[in-house]
């Protein structure tokens, strides 16, 4: 069984086009990638900062949009998105 | 601005890696994945990498724990994060207010001083514990947080920079020992000096107990020691003694003794009753309460001691000394 394990990560971390963020498994001694470790349901949460007019085009690699949350204060105008 | 879930479909036994699109800007606020070591090559650390546009690893967010071959888990990655995680949980950080619904701490071993639970503040600010009107509870069974202390592990609130204990209470002290063996003592070894201070309306009651039990007020420094009761003072106790061992002074109001076998003694070598050391007396005021005896009482083997003698025809105020010899000091007539 899965153990759950929780870890920190930078507040406010803003990032621009062809930054990325990695999920990996690291060797504890010299922090280099461990072969054979399976990734998988990977999830981002993420604030668009750009305008939302069209937020399938965070659609990347591996990674589409799951869920679209509504701004706050247009959901009624926008409906259930 | 609106909140995005972006998921990966899928595993890949690669690095997991989402490039944020062109012309797009992205606030990270929280990340998770799951780990499945089952293939690993070795042991291995979940981590969160934060790569630039040339691929430069610009911050890694590995978790606190190494995980072994074979094992999994599911890690969660968010703003003050818990650095480990069991069960979940916000953990500790410092430079922030930590909150949450309750904490416990348990530790199993000693640190490298001893201590099992070791709690140091060395900013200067102080250290408050506030048990917000729930009451507070130190248990030690024996060997426990003072553990390692000279003297047998026993509690200590130790003040070495000078300062000064306070215990303030709205319901009052109580100070309670149940061993017969080590008793209870309250020492200065300063110079400061020692006061038992009442200011209320209630009494002041130093009670010896037990039958037979003494109740020593010794005053030993090098000065003149004096031990001043300047109430009513009751040793109700049959054969219990008030003694000052040393250049004592006793200032009485009014001392009843309801015991004939109760003694106030003054037992210093160099200070007697009328001795040759100026300034060593007992002064007993404004009353003094003599014994009334029928018949005439035997004389002391060593001292002399007035009494009240009634004869059924006169009362007399008299003297014995210890040849025997009777003084008459007052009469009624």
């Amino acid at each position: 069984m899965a153990q759950k394990l929780t870890a920190s990560m930078p507040e406010a971390l803003d990032l621009a086009f062809t930054y990325a963020v990695q999920f990996a498994a690291l060797d504890p001694t010299t922090g280099a990638d461990v072969p054979g470790v399976v990734i998988s349901g990977a999830l981002l949460t993420v604030t668009q900062l750009t305008p939302d007019t069209a937020p399938d085009d965070l659609n990347s690699g591996f990674f589409s949009v799951a869920f679209r949350g509504q701004p706050l204060g247009t959901l009624n105008s926008e409906g259930s998105g | 601005m609106a909140d995005v879930a972006l998921a990966a479909k899928g595993a890949s036994s690669d690095p997991l890696t989402y490039v944020i699109p062109g012309a797009q800007e992205i606030l990270i606020k929280a990340a998770r994945a799951s780990f499945d070591g089952s293939a690993a090559s070795g042991s291995f650390v979940p981590a969160l990498r934060i790569l630039d546009p040339n691929g430069n690893e610009l911050a890694a967010c590995p978790i606190s724990d190494t995980l072994t071959v074979g094992a999994s888990a599911d890690v969660s990655w968010f703003p003050r994060g818990g650095v480990s995680g069991g069960t979940g949980g916000t953990g500790i950080q410092f430079d922030t207010d930590n909150e949450g619904g309750w904490l416990d701490i348990t530790t199993n071993n000693a640190d490298g001083s001893g201590f099992g639970f070791n709690l140091v503040d060395t900013s200067g600010g102080g250290f408050k514990l506030d048990g917000g009107g729930g009451g507070w509870e130190l248990l030690d069974d024996s060997t426990g947080l003072f553990a390692g202390l000279t003297g047998g592990a026993p509690w200590r609130v130790h003040l070495s920079g000078g300062g000064q204990y306070e215990v303030q209470t709205d319901g009052g002290v109580s100070i309670s020992d149940d061993d017969d063996v080590t008793g209870t003592t309250l020492q200065e070894n300063g110079d400061g000096g020692m006061t038992f201070q009442n200011n209320g309306a209630g009494d002041t009651n130093i009670t010896t107990a037990a039958a037979a039990s003494n109740l020593f007020l010794a005053a030993q420094g090098g000065g003149t020691g004096e031990v001043a009761m300047l109430g009513d003072y009751h040793t109700g106790v049959p054969a219990s003694q008030v003694q000052v061992n040393k250049n004592g002074v006793i200032v009485a109001a009014n001392v009843a003794n309801s015991s004939g076998t109760n003694n106030i003694t003054v037992n210093a070598s160099t200070a007697s009753v009328g001795g040759s050391n100026p300034g060593q007396f007992v002064r007993v005021a404004p009353n003094i309460l003599l014994d009334r005896y029928v018949t005439e009482p035997s004389a002391p083997s060593d001292s002399a001691y007035v009494y009240c003698y009634d004869d059924s025809t006169h009362v007399y105020i008299k003297a014995v000394f210890a040849n025997g010899h009777r003084a008459i000091i007052a009469q009624n007539f």
